[in-house]
């Protein structure tokens, strides 16, 4: 199981023997405590991340998106969480199997995340340069000489104009995107083969959202990598991801390339969240389809499928037995007993 | 509807002065915060302000609600000019128009219980005697927005989101008023929940005859609500027009860019679009905006004129105003430089 | 509502009502008492503690119905005994019934001090914190002077001022505290101002004079409340500080700080009792006070968000056996 983690060049290539998946996630499970209270965040996951793939991970809040993509990192403060189950393996080799040490060569180096909120994800008390150079020093990734040289071209790769100056700015003297955009600088530093965006534009306006997103599309295709990009907004995911997984309580219902998933939606939530979606080329004051009831309480689930108690298309079964997420063609897979046609 | 509409706001002007240093204390300069906004809004109508952070449509919409003192301008409601309305007389105008709030934990009293939240109004506008009626009405506004009557006793740590946004709501319907305005009201809601919320808004609108001034950052959500929309950038208004206008023919580049920017839900339409690469850099700083036209900066058709002379609202067509020489009738620019409107 | 029978009709409504924590009880009182209990058991001892203090003071008169001034001359420095259980003092005063009747007077004199303390405190608190602007640079700069001044000073030139007397030593000490403790009440107004329902209440036309005791006051209840239980302690030390030195309630009046530096003092050797009952007594009081005061502020205060103390490396277990499985994974 353990492989030596070979010496290897800026550019982390691959372990040679491997099969496509970069990434492959089984029956995860996280749970956080409190008190007598446990919250099932994360309940059985698993998916797969090919080789320069975008994955985008959809669903609302409490869907537990944000903690899958934690998990696979194990950034879970424990307590009081824990991951419970599962197994992540990474080219091979599983993420939670492996020792702190282990775990931090890996952190930063060959996967890198990104997170919402810019202002506080970077240190405000220490220049770009000394952030960019960390990641670099950490995995001793680049030579001391060459780390200026490399700052600079990352800030470039992100389009920070006039890098020069902005090296040695701290933090607060930047706007929301261009913080954003050192964040990415940051998450690049080592070529990591894997990039976990959680919720990256959230926070930004509109016009900025659209310039981090593309900057991100073409950074990945230009560097080979895989993106999870973990999201609430479906319009995005339209845009730029390959698969998509919508999440639910804990679980991912439905999978599917996004041609799949838009087109042809085949779990009821899915239908609901699109069907709910506003979107600019709706016809004029449009008629929303909302999806009825309350998001669900993780502490407290109901047996069963946990979407039944808002699903207009439940019958007894989906009340008693939880189903399993399972393929209604080919790649494309739902968790759902119902046939919802189209 | 009457010749009147029912609000009218000209030229309205707010700034915010920034504190100088200690020897100098008016050097600060100040926020423009809103700088010379002109629209009106007629009786059951919806008006949509949308724009990205800075655009000074928060700012606008606390303006009209004489929430922050006014710096210049005008603003009248039902003909009667309640810029510098204080103290007294600007009670009976609180009853008049009300506020639906961004944030749904924040705008509820945590420790008031929702039958007080609701009925503050009534008590404070002495709309109701007897605890009989006033219980009653509380519970008929409760239905009104989908709450169960037995939910009154609650406090609002007890409900979702979406709830206490509908209580929020509810409390703002209590007095009655003429206008109401909405700030972003969905924006920290999820999807799914928004889409209920924006259909009972639609819904109230639609038996109450109630006039919204909509507040929002997101065009998709505007779209489905709206009339007619106003696009403002740093200060200004840039763009005005009826909802299905400026949605298939936006002729200021900011709001083609806008648009452009937002994603479609639906892979297939998106394959067909282009993201506008003209569109880059941030918006700048309402301290220290640019000279002349506020948008020059990042605008690709931005030329010498536009540097230095700011664009006033002009009417292209009917009800359809743009800020931009691009369209002036006496502009050097030559017709074909008007870009193509987005599919 | 609109009348159709579709979908979205009903969609509109919320059909359920909200999952109620069962932490919230029908009685919120019984609920936290037993949280106490289980979280800060050495609040709960310290509360017990009040409200035996509490319960003493007010059935004083049942318990010791001799009051406490019975002079016996005959009985005089007797030690504890089964006739006098804490011995008895110079003029065979039974000390007991001194002290039961010095809890007496400890508990009014110290929640009518703490009382009209924390009323000043929240009427300026309250005022200086919402109104702001010049209003309340003034009031901060007049409560800046009166923190300068150590209390003992002008406890001494307000007793010697208002001469000696219960009611002396009320006010005095209620505007000592009362001007002090308005800093605190005052920072908690100034976090709640900013919320957005004070906002929603201005706009909706309501008074001030709502504002403030509608929706300021309820929202910083808590550390009032807490403040309280503080301010307490620290005003029976300070009245029998008072009266240690002889400016506070004069004797025969049995407060504990007398009773400690006037008899307990004179006859230390002869009768230690005399000193020891007083102090001790004291010193359990105040302690109780102490412990429930800050667990009354431990479990009023929010919770921290994101209560994890842990460091960021999840830790893993698994409920079945970790197989050793081929590299890349199994098909899904």
């Amino acid at each position: 199981m353990s492989e030596a983690i070979a010496n290897q060049p800026l550019g982390n290539a691959s372990a040679p023997g491997t099969t496509s998946s970069l990434l492959q996630v089984d029956s995860l499970r996280t749970v956080f405590r409190q008190g007598r209270r446990e919250v099932k965040a994360v309940d059985g996951v698993s998916f797969s991340v090919a080789r320069g793939e975008t994955l985008a991970i959809v669903g609302e809040s409490g869907s537990g998106k944000s903690v899958t993509a934690m998990s696979l990192l194990r950034l879970i403060p424990s307590p009081p969480g824990e991951i419970i189950d599962g197994d992540v393996f990474f080219d091979g080799r599983n993420l939670l199997d492996m020792t702190e040490d282990e775990l931090r060569d890996i952190r930063g180096n060959e996967i890198a995340m990104i997170f919402q909120e810019p202002m506080t994800s970077l240190n405000p008390v220490l220049t770009v340069r000394q952030q960019l150079a960390e990641p670099m020093r950490v995995h001793h990734k680049v030579k001391e000489e060459d780390i200026e040289a490399r700052c600079l071209d990352l800030l470039r790769q992100v389009r920070i104009p006039d890098p020069e100056t902005r090296l040695d700015a701290y933090p607060h003297q930047f706007s929301g995107g261009m913080r954003q955009r050192v964040m990415i600088a940051m998450a690049l530093a080592c070529e990591p083969r894997l990039l976990i965006a959680d919720e990256p534009t959230t926070a930004l306006d509109v016009t900025v959202q659209a310039q981090i997103l593309e900057l991100l599309k073409d950074l990945t295709r230009q560097h080979g990598s895989s993106m999870i990009l973990i999201t609430h907004d479906l319009g995005v995911v339209a845009r730029y991801a390959d698969r998509i997984n919508v999440m639910y309580a804990g679980r991912v219902v439905e999978s599917g390339t996004a041609l799949e998933i838009f087109e042809q939606p085949r779990h009821p939530y899915t239908l609901g969240l699109i069907n709910s979606m506003p979107r600019l080329d709706a016809s004029e004051k449009a008629r929303l389809i909302p999806i009825e009831g309350q998001p669900p309480d993780l502490g407290n689930l109901p047996p069963g499928c946990p979407f039944s108690p808002r699903c207009p298309f439940a019958v007894d079964q989906c009340r008693r037995e939880d189903p399993p997420l399972e393929p209604y063609q080919g790649q494309h897979l739902k968790a759902c007993w119902v046939n919802v046609d189209e | 509807m009457s010749d009147t509409p029912l609000l009218e706001v000209r030229n309205l002007k707010v700034h915010f002065k920034l504190p100088g240093t200690l020897l100098r204390p008016k050097s600060g300069g100040s926020v423009k915060a809103v700088d010379g906004v002109s629209f009106h809004l007629n009786r059951g109508e919806t008006l949509g302000l949308v724009g990205e952070s800075g655009c000074g449509k928060s700012t606008t919409g606390m303006a009209v609600l004489r929430m922050t003192p006014v710096s210049g301008g005008e603003i009248h409601l039902e003909g009667e000019d309640i810029t510098h309305l204080n103290g007294r007389a600007l009670r009976p105008l609180r009853r008049r128009m009300q506020m639906i709030y961004q944030d749904p934990f924040g705008a509820l009293d945590p420790r008031m219980r929702v039958l007080d939240i609701i009925g503050e109004p009534l008590k404070v506008h002495k709309l109701v005697t007897g605890r009989k009626a006033y219980h009653q009405e509380v519970l008929r506004l409760m239905d009104l927005v989908g709450l169960l009557p037995d939910m009154c006793e609650r406090y609002p740590h007890e409900f979702s989101g979406g709830q206490r946004q509908r209580i929020g709501i509810a409390r703002a319907l209590a007095a009655q008023p003429d206008v109401i305005i909405c700030d972003e009201p969905v924006s920290a809601l999820d999807v799914s929940i928004q889409a209920q919320i924006i259909n009972l808004l639609k819904d109230l609108q639609e038996e109450l005859g109630l006039t919204y001034l909509f507040v929002a950052h997101d065009l998709a959500v505007v779209r489905h609500i709206c009339d007619r929309v106003m696009v403002m950038y740093l200060g200004h208004v840039v763009e005005v027009a009826d909802s299905e206008t400026l949605y298939t023919n936006p002729q200021h580049p900011y709001t083609q860019a806008l648009l452009s920017a937002i994603p479609i839900p639906d892979p297939r339409a998106e394959s067909r679009r282009e993201v506008d690469p003209s569109i880059e850099g941030e918006v700048p700083s309402p301290v220290n905006p640019p000279s002349g036209c506020p948008f020059h900066p990042r605008c690709k058709h931005a030329t010498d004129v536009c540097k230095q002379v700011a664009p006033t609202l002009q009417d292209t067509e009917d009800g359809h105003g743009v800020s931009c020489h691009l369209y002036e009738p006496q502009s050097e620019a030559e017709p074909s430089t008007r870009v193509a409107s987005m599919a | 509502m609109t009348t159709e029978t579709t979908p979205a009709a009903v969609t509109t409504r919320a059909t359920t009502t909200p999952p109620l924590r069962e932490r919230l009880g029908d009685n919120k009182v019984l609920g936290f008492i037993g949280r106490l209990i289980k979280q800060r058991p050495m609040g709960a001892f310290g509360a017990a503690i009040c409200i035996l203090l509490l319960l003493t003071g007010i059935f004083a008169d049942v318990i010791a119905p001799e009051g406490y001034n019975h002079i016996n001359p005959i009985d005089r420095l007797k030690p504890p005994s089964a006739e006098y259980w804490l011995g008895t003092d110079q003029l065979g005063r039974d000390l007991f019934a001194r002290i039961v009747h010095g809890a007496q007077l400890s508990v009014i004199v110290a929640f009518a001090a703490t009382t009209l303390s924390i009323v000043i405190s929240a009427v300026i608190g309250i005022t200086s914190g919402y109104f702001g602007g010049r209003f309340d640079m003034a009031s901060q700069r007049v409560v800046d002077g009166w923190m300068c001044f150590p209390d003992l000073i002008i406890l001494i030139v307000a007793v010697s001022v208002l001469g000696p007397g219960t009611w002396q030593v009320i006010l005095i000490l209620g505007l000592l505290f009362g001007i002090s403790g308005s800093r605190i009440v005052r920072s908690s107004v100034l976090s709640v101002k900013q919320n957005i329902y004070i906002h929603a209440a201005q706009s909706m036309g309501a008074s001030t004079l709502r504002i403030l005791v509608m929706h300021i006051l309820p929202n910083v209840m808590a550390p009032i409340i807490v403040l309280f239980t503080t301010r307490l302690a620290a005003v029976i030390l300070a009245e029998s500080g008072l009266s240690f030195l002889g400016l506070g309630i004069p004797p025969p009046a049995p407060s504990w700080g007398g009773m400690l530096s006037l008899d307990g003092r004179s006859y230390m050797f002869q009768a230690p009792w005399l000193a020891i009952v007083p102090g001790v007594a004291l010193t359990i009081a105040v302690f109780g006070i102490n412990m429930f005061g800050d667990a009354l502020r431990d479990m009023l205060d929010p919770r921290m968000k994101g209560a994890g103390s842990g460091r960021y490396v999840a830790a893993v277990r698994r409920d079945r056996p970790s197989s050793m499985r081929p590299a890349g994974g199994k098909a899904q």
